[in-house]
Order: structure tokens, then sequence, then C-alpha cells
């Protein structure tokens, strides 16, 4: 199913940083792809890794920066560096155009690989369980300055990598980054409105993972088989309809999201499924 | 021992707390020491109503970390704390704060519930019983007339026995208070003495095995006494050379520890170090 993936491969490769500590307890070759033999590995811990550090730091200051939600250094480190691993793709620097050398801060004599991508989960205490901390690749940001899928492709990799049972994350209810979740099955909403968090109107998700769906996510994206059929949509800037919704899951209701979200003019819509008795 | 911890004088006052999402609750010790926390103070935080309490544990961060220059944003917790990891503290009745501490949280004059003191904060690491330290904050040296003395310390020992830690890591500064505290664990493991992948490169990353003694001597147990080896050097917190010189020696294979709490004199603050035997 990687065939798919032929551009990304040609131009770039897969890199992991991870300390020693993590390294063994990792799946070195996710969905059947070598990533010591294709890629390269990285000691983040390293001082000699500092300048690939220092990209990635730009790569998520692009991907996160206009959010008011970039990544400060430290809990890179803290919550990522330490206690999982970042996975994601890197292509040569010579091979940016000036634009996005200069977007990333990358210099003329730079001729080191450049992160394009990346996928980091937090551990959580239930075995088997992570949360996505982050996920995000300079075509995002920059249109057609890596190859097209790298995020899609981090993320499925990433999963295997990482031995992920369970996904958890949170994302903004307007965010077009939805649809590379949903694709992997429907989400189990936890949150619909969530103060605690820096955007009230952000979503907490669950995810089962399961290997055939991985797969099937990279080779044929769309809407996953898994997915039962929606019982409504919801209108994602009806703050009164995301409390409604907040208050329901507390009550025990469940909701999934069940496919990408549906964009027709300034209205996007999620579909939902309802459930009485989860 | 347990008798110990409970009857610890820092604690009498106060109510210990849990902020857990539920699926966390059941890899978690919740009598931690035969300390119970009443189920009223177990918060979850993807709920509602539990906002005033997170808001003020925003604010005991910032009234800690503020200074320092990383007080965490609200996605922060959300995202690197809650979800994924787990927050042990302990608080006071809103009724019962003094006019001083009252005015320290800025607690609305309506709010009549918990206000937390001290909290720490960690996330678990893919290697299984290890954990990795995020912050540890006490209010109790700004009220140094309410008896706090080792709050602190006698809340990470507790909280390491409710995330039932088996190998703890941490990151700190060269420079940091917080160093005293640490060390009180015993004999640290020093795994980077330079750290170009942290906000502060001046970070050093250590390790201790939290076994009962362990625990138990941070709490100031009298009948616990760790053996801890000679020092061989003695850092200064603001040399970056011997750092450097310290992190290209442990990235070559040597070993150091950090056998000793800092001290302190007017030419600085003075860390201990010394290898560790093969």
């Amino acid at each position: 199913m990687l065939t798919h993936y032929r551009r990304a491969f040609e131009h770039c490769q897969p890199y992991v940083l991870t300390t020693q500590q993590v390294a063994p307890l990792l799946e070195w070759e996710p969905l059947g792809l070598d990533i010591r033999g294709q890629g390269f590995v990285l000691d983040p811990q390293a001082r000699s890794n500092e300048k690939f550090v220092c990209l990635l730091r730009n790569l998520d200051q692009m991907s996160f920066g206009t959010l008011g939600m970039a990544m400060p250094q430290w809990v890179f480190y803290d919550c990522g560096v330490m206690p999982s691993a970042i996975f994601g793709f890197a292509g040569p620097a010579g091979s940016l155009e000036p634009w996005v050398r200069r977007a990333l801060q990358v210099t003329d004599d730079d001729d080191q690989p450049v992160p394009l991508s990346s996928f980091i989960a937090i551990p959580m205490p239930e075995k088997g369980s992570w949360f996505t901390h982050t996920l995000c690749s300079l075509t995002q940001v920059c249109a057609g300055a890596a190859p097209e899928g790298l995020a899609s492709l981090s993320l499925g990799l990433g999963l295997r990598m990482l031995k992920v049972e369970t996904l958890y994350g949170t994302i903004q209810w307007r965010s077009d980054r939805m649809s590379r979740f949903t694709r992997l099955g429907p989400l189990e909403v936890i949150t619909a409105y969530t103060p605690a968090h820096s955007m009230k109107r952000t979503l907490t998700w669950r995810l089962p993972i399961r290997r055939n769906q991985v797969e099937a996510a990279l080779s044929s994206p769309g809407v996953s088989p898994a997915s039962p059929p929606a019982t409504h949509m919801l209108d994602v800037d009806d703050v009164d309809a995301l409390l409604a919704m907040q208050e329901e899951l507390e009550a025990g209701i469940g909701y999934s999201i069940v496919g990408p979200p549906i964009r027709r003019g300034s209205i996007v819509q999620v579909p939902l499924c309802r459930q009485v008795n989860p | 021992m347990s008798a110990f911890i409970q009857q610890h004088s820092a604690i009498q006052r106060l109510e210990p707390f849990l902020i857990a999402i539920p699926q966390n609750r059941s890899s978690l010790d919740l009598k931690p020491f035969g300390l119970s926390i009443p189920k009223s103070n177990i918060v979850n935080p993807t709920r509602l109503s539990s906002e005033p309490f997170l808001t003020l544990l925003q604010t005991l961060d910032a009234r800690t970390f503020g200074p320092e220059g990383m007080p965490m944003d609200r996605w922060v917790f959300y995202d690197c704390c809650y979800m994924p990891g787990a927050i042990f503290g302990f608080g006071l009745r809103a009724n019962a704060l003094s006019e001083k501490a009252r005015q320290l949280f800025g607690v609305p004059t309506d709010y009549e519930g918990l206000v937390p003191y001290a909290m720490y904060i960690a996330i678990p690491m893919a290697p299984e019983g290890a954990w990795m330290g995020h912050n540890l904050a006490s209010i109790g040296p700004m009220l140094p007339e309410e008896g706090l003395k080792g709050l602190g310390s006698v809340t990470k020992a507790i909280a390491l026995r409710c995330f039932q830690t088996e190998r703890f890591y941490g990151a700190t500064q060269w420079s940091s208070k917080a160093l005293f505290v640490h060390s009180k664990f015993g004999v640290l493991d020093l795994l980077t003495a330079y750290t170009p992948a942290h906000s502060t490169p001046q970070t050093l990353t250590y390790s201790f095995e939290a076994t009962e003694r362990s625990l138990l001597s941070a709490a100031g147990h009298p009948d616990v006494h760790i053996e801890r080896p000679e020092p061989e050097q003695w850092v200064e917190a603001s040399d970056v050379e011997t750092m450097i010189e310290l992190q290209d020696r442990i990235e070559a294979g040597e070993q150091f520890m950090i056998p000793t709490r800092p001290r302190r004199d007017e030419t600085g603050i003075w860390v201990p170090v010394c290898e560790k035997p093969s």
C-alpha cells in the first residue's frame, strides 16, 4: 500500500529521533518499511544533532505558531524527546525551493536533511494508549513545498512504530486536519467543548487503532469502512450545540465523528453518530 | 512508614487531590501511602464543572514558574498533563484561606471549592513503570507563615507513589532551586549535562529509582539514610564550558551521578558530580 507514496520516498527519508531508553521498544519495520535501512536514526540528546532539532522547531513554529500553539522547546523535550520518539520524513536541504529554505531558516551552506513532517505521541498510563501531541507537515503551510501525503504517511507509520493500540487527541472543530484521523475510523468524542484548553471549541477524541484500518487509510483515503452511518450533521460554529453535546457526553450519551468535515461556503458540518447506550 | 507520610506537618491542614481522566485512573494508586483522596477531590479535567479548579491550578503554576519564564499555556496543561498524565497535589478549602493566600491566587469571592497549594505533574514514558517529571509547584515559599516547609518534597514523593513510578526521569536547570528537592530522592544518574534540545541548554537530565526508601528520604523520614558517594567535582551552575565537557564525556560512554544536594555560597550555586561506578 506504500506504492502510492513512491514520490515521497523518492524525495524524502524517514527519520526517528529517539533516546537510548526508548529505542529498544520501537517497531523498526512498521508496515514492512525498514526504518534503519531506508532512513536515519538520531539521538535527540546528542549535541551533534542540535541543528536537526532546531529545524524541527522551525517546522513546528510554522505549523502551529499562527494558532498561538507553537510548542515551547522545553515541552518538546519533556513531552516528546524523553517519554516517546519523534517520527517523520526529511528531505535534503538542497532540494528545497529558496523561499522554503528561508521560511525554515535553512542557511545556504546547510546540506543536511531537513525535517518536512513530524508525528509525536505521548504514552498514557493505560498500556497501548497514546496521546497525539503533534502531527504536522510542511505542505499544510507551504503547499507544494514537499511531496503530498507526508502527514498521513508519518501518522500511519508512526502509529505502527510506537505500537499504538488506542490513540487519543485534541483538535479544533474547524480544523481541516480532522480528516487525517477520521480516515482511520470513527472518533469517539470525549469532550465537545473544552474550557480547560486554550481554545474552548476544541474536541477530545479517542480511536482504537487496527492495523488493517491504518493500511486502508494509507491506500484508499476517504471515509473509513469501520464508521457507522451518521445520525446527524453538526454545525461546528454553533457554540450552543457544542455545549449541549458536552452536557450530553457528561450525562453518558455517546457521540462519534464518522467522517470528514463537509465545507459549504462558510458553513462547516461534521457527521456525527449519536448513541444513547454507548 | 505510611504513618510518617500521613502525619507530615506540611500536609496536616491540607486535602489531597488528584486530576486524572477516568481512563487513566485504573493504573494509579488512589491511596498512596494509605492517604485517602476524597472522591470529590478526584477531578475529571474533561468536565465543564472542573474549570474553576483548573484555572486556580494554572494560577499556582504561574505564581511558581512565572519568574523563571516557563509558565504553561492552557493547551499545554490539557495536551501534555491532563490527558496523558496525572496531577497529584494538596489544597485548602477557599473558606479556610488567609487573606494573603486569597489574594495570591485571585480566588473569586463566590468560589467555595479547593484551592491548590502544591502539585506534582508527571507523564508516563514508553518504558513500563517509567515516568517523566513535568512540573513541581508549591505555594509554600510565598506563604512562610503557614508552616508549609517541605510541602514540595512530600507532594512529589506521594505523587510518585500515586503514579506507581518505578523509574523516574526529570530535566532541570543546573541553577534551579528544584535540584535541592530532587536530590533528596537519592543519588541522581546524570543523563545529559548540556541539553540543546531543551529551551535552556544549561539543563541537565537526571534519573533515579523510585523506591520506598527514596520516597521516604525525600519526605524527610528521620530513619531513612541514603548512602551517597563523595563528590569528585563541583560544577558551578553557570559554567557552560564544564557542562559541555561533561556532556561530551557522557556521549562518549562515561557515566556520572549527582550524589548529593547542591551548595550555595557567595560565588554561586555548586552542583556535586561524581563518576558512576561501573
